[in-house]
């Protein structure tokens, strides 16, 4: 029987020989519990808006926020991935292309449902990822990056030398949907919507436990000082290894994730280093390490994307690219710095001295 | 968590603005009730052609009785869409040819008394947003035709989303220069996908009928003996660098490798095969070894993949400047290509319809080239398609009498005998063979020149193989004794 012990400010809950601990005080669940709330509602309330208010099916806006959530997906495991294993990754589209098409091959040549290419697509993602995990620990600076960067380019020429299996830019039909047709479009685009809200969700939900774990803290000192971490007994090769796996895992997700819901997966399309961009600018501009943020950002991001596309034409991507620019020049700890600014004892204990005049 | 909310508050509101005001809203489309599906053979009994092993061109049907000759005048729109990133110059040009052909149909009244209203959506030749565009394309802003541009990864993606729009939102989509893929779709399941047309042929007659002509020039024209092949590794090339097959219900289409039936056919022995990497831009390793295999005929089949200006250049100052080059796309196909390799381009062997004095029988194919030119554009094949599926598009909705009816249209699409197309023949373009070309083109001769002195392109397409194709005025034109050897025209053209 779990046995529930109120403390100050927080409940402890003893169950199966384990200890776990509900912060209750309101300063430190109030504002994320908003914010998930807003999250959740805002897809619904664009659809209601639009539809009663404006008397429009906004089947564009609904489809761009679903690409905000596919750069959550991509760049929350990302950027656990760059804290657990203290290297920046030029690949993480790789991983992306790789659950892509487990997904497709599955579904169109085995007729396997997308229940069972999600395991298949994160296990496959996880393996690749465990057997080139090594570069993790003998790699580092730019050859790191060279050797992230080129698996995604290997990768693309794979699908064109074997077309027959890849399809090359074709790429791969007939995969079946993630669900049955409503018969209305614009719902099942908001379904689709909020499929790939929950699955960015969950990753947001286990990245957070991670961080906020002792896992979470020997990933911080490993990203500060990998010989400090050592001098600390913290098993760093260990860490690397299955950070690296499991993120990539998660990468590839987002992979499964694209073939169900284009009916089609395209690896040369998402190998292309402009998609690879958008999640490091996602990732960078959310702040630091800042999870969180990475939402703020990824919809800001993918908004300002449809916003300059639709208005400026060929223009569109210059001045996509130059506010994002100026967003990274001023933003120097990326969009949850502004709201750390103004909430810093959320995240840090601090002492204020009233000096005697 | 002030500054957090306020920024999705305002994301939120200015996307609803900018995203929801840049047109005027239009209420929610009513679903339409959807048809009893047939199959393609059980509704279109006219076409009589069987069904067939080889994709010979078949001559059309004649029209079916109940063509409406002068039909009733209609008020409103209809609202074309245009889904091409711009920034690359061949879609801008598609963009263009389609301005120009609704500004014609508008001047003669429209389709039916109903004006025509182009709206152009940047796809940045990102699937993701090709769906998002195409989406708002038919949803939102109730788009009747949807021209998208020839990327096979977009084109597959947006005919999932066509399929399951369709029935809510009736519409075309013409698409040119995407993968068969896209086209075997349409002929297993009919009813699913109908609404695409595909202005290509298929792949084993892209890669077989359509290249042939080059080799009828390396052998009748320029007496080569020994070719060399440079074939483009993408998927649209599959049949000519391995041969391929592919079995549908309307029978069965495929050819053999390029390097197999060029020698088998035409007595031409193969020295050399290389894949050009897309992306490529060394081609002087190969370039070398061509030459140094002895290679008396250099063939290019490539897309707008393969950067052929420089492979040009680079092809007119290597050891095999002297042996004739012959290009099947890319910018090669422009007049500008003369400009934009400095003059390298001399000598090579090119598709082209970007001149205005083409020998080609249709009146309004200078016109259109003039226009265009007129306007900056250089055109190569797509942009041809592009203004000519948009006439086609027309005279099949006055055929249906209802230009809302786009079940009829689509029957009338397939029903028609097109003779406007301003390149090709009417049975090069018929949509309703039922042969794997079903919604497709068929493959034929193409026009091919030389350019000479200055530029100027010389048709020397072989007179026969162009009266065989049924371009019989074409064939007293074409000038295949004009031919003069690269080395020839560089002491000639100084």
């Amino acid at each position: 029987m779990p046995k529930i012990e109120p403390r100050r400010g927080k409940i402890v809950i003893h169950l199966l020989g384990r200890k776990y601990e509900w912060t209750v005080e309101p300063r430190y669940w109030r504002n994320p519990m908003i914010g998930l709330a807003l999250w959740l509602t805002l897809p619904l309330l664009i659809y209601a808006t639009a539809t009663s208010v404006f008397h429009y099916h906004p089947i564009a806006l609904l489809s761009t926020l679903i690409f905000a959530n596919l750069l959550i997906m991509m760049a929350v495991p990302f950027n656990l991935q760059v804290i657990g294993t203290g290297r920046l990754s030029f690949g993480p589209h790789f991983f992306l292309a790789v659950g892509g098409y487990t997904a497709a091959l599955l579904s169109r040549d085995y007729g396997v449902s997308p229940l069972l290419t999600l395991p298949a697509a994160f296990f496959m993602g996880a393996i690749i990822a465990l057997a080139i995990s090594p570069i993790t620990i003998i790699s580092r600076g730019v050859y790191y990056v060279l050797i992230t960067m080129l698996l995604p380019f290997i990768l693309g020429e794979i699908t064109y030398w074997r077309s027959d299996i890849f399809g090359a830019e074709t790429g791969i039909p007939n995969v079946e949907l993630l669900f049955h047709t409503t018969g209305n479009v614009t719902l099942d685009v908001l379904i689709f919507v909020y499929v790939s809200l929950a699955i960015a969700l969950v990753f947001l939900f286990f990245v957070d436990r991670t961080l906020r774990s002792r896992y979470g803290l020997m990933m911080g000192v490993i990203n500060e000082d990998e010989d400090v971490a050592l001098s600390y007994g913290i098993n760093v090769r260990w860490i690397k290894i299955v950070t690296f796996t499991l993120t990539s895992g998660a990468m590839a997700i987002s992979g499964w994730f694209l073939a169900h819901y284009q009916g089609s997966f395209s690896g040369p399309v998402w190998l292309m280093p402009s998609f690879l961009i958008m999640v490091l600018l996602t990732a960078t501009l959310a702040g630091k390490g800042a999870i969180y943020g990475v939402v703020v950002s990824a919809y800001i991001v993918a908004t300002l994307r449809e916003i300059t596309r639709v208005s400026l034409g060929e223009f569109s991507v210059v001045v996509l690219f130059l506010i994002l620019l100026t967003l990274l020049y001023f933003l120097r700890e990326g969009f949850w710095g502004l709201y750390r600014k103004r909430r810093y004892r959320e995240y840090e204990p601090s002492i204020r001295v009233r000096r005697k005049t | 968590m002030k500054m957090g909310k306020m920024m999705i508050g305002l994301g939120l509101i200015l996307a609803v603005v900018l995203l929801g005001c840049t047109e005027t809203p239009k209420p929610a489309p009513t679903p339409v009730p959807t048809p009893i599906p047939t199959t393609p053979v059980e509704k279109t009994p006219v076409i009589t052609t069987p069904v067939q092993t080889t994709p010979i061109p078949t001559t059309p049907v004649e029209k079916t009785p109940g063509v409406v000759t002068t039909p009733p005048r209609l008020t409103g729109e209809i609202k074309v869409c245009a889904l091409y990133d711009t920034r690359i110059p061949a879609f801008k040009a598609n963009v263009e040819a389609l301005k120009l052909a609704i500004e014609e149909i508008n001047a003669q009244g429209g389709i039916m008394g109903k004006k025509l209203e182009l709206i152009h959506q940047d796809t940045q030749r990102k699937v993701d947003i090709a769906i998002t565009a195409y989406r708002s394309a038919v949803i939102e802003k109730g788009c009747k035709v949807v021209f998208v541009e020839g990327v096979s990864e977009e084109v597959m993606a947006l005919l999932e989303e066509g399929a399951k729009i369709y029935h809510s939102n009736p519409h075309i989509m013409i698409s040119s220069q995407a993968g068969m893929e896209s086209t075997l779709k349409v002929i297993e399941d009919y009813e699913k996908y109908k609404f695409f047309f595909r202005s290509l042929p298929s792949d084993p007659e892209m890669n077989y009928k359509v290249t042939k002509v080059f080799f009828d020039i390396a052998k009748d024209v320029i007496g080569a003996k020994k070719v060399a092949l440079l074939l483009e590794d993408a998927a649209w090339t599959k049949c000519a660098r391995e041969g391929c097959t592919y079995n549908t219900k309307f029978g069965t289409v495929g050819s053999k490798a390029m390097k197999d039936w060029v020698k088998e056919e035409y007595g031409l022995e193969v020295v050399y095969i290389s894949n050009l990497a897309v992306g490529e831009k060394n081609f002087l390793p190969i370039l070398e070894t061509a030459a140094a295999r002895g290679a008396e005929f250099i063939f290019v089949l490539s897309s707008w993949y393969t950067d052929t200006t420089t492979l040009t250049k680079q092809w007119a100052s290597s050891s095999a400047r002297n042996i004739p080059i012959a290009f099947f796309g890319g910018t090669a196909q422009w007049m500008t290509a003369w400009n934009l390799t400095g003059g390298a381009s001399l000598g090579t062997i090119v598709m082209t319809y970007d001149y205005e004095a083409i020998p080609l029988a249709n009146p309004n194919t200078a016109g259109v080239i003039k226009k265009l030119h007129e306007r900056g554009i250089s055109l190569d094949t797509s942009t041809h398609y592009a203004y000519s599926e948009l006439m086609r598009v027309k005279e099949a909705m006055e055929r249906a009498g209802n230009p809302e009816d786009i079940d009829a249209v689509i029957k009338a699409m397939e029903e028609l005998e097109f003779k406007n197309h301003t390149i090709h023949r009417a049975e090069y373009m018929f949509f309703g063979y039922k042969n794997p070309n079903f919604h497709s083109y068929t493959g034929g001769p193409t026009m091919i020149a030389q350019f000479q002195c200055n530029g100027k392109p010389v048709y020397i397409v072989p007179s026969d193989v162009l009266a065989k194709g049924g371009y019989v005025e074409e064939s007293q034109k074409v000038q295949p004794d004009a031919y003069k050897s690269p080395a020839e025209l560089r002491k000639i053209c100084k």
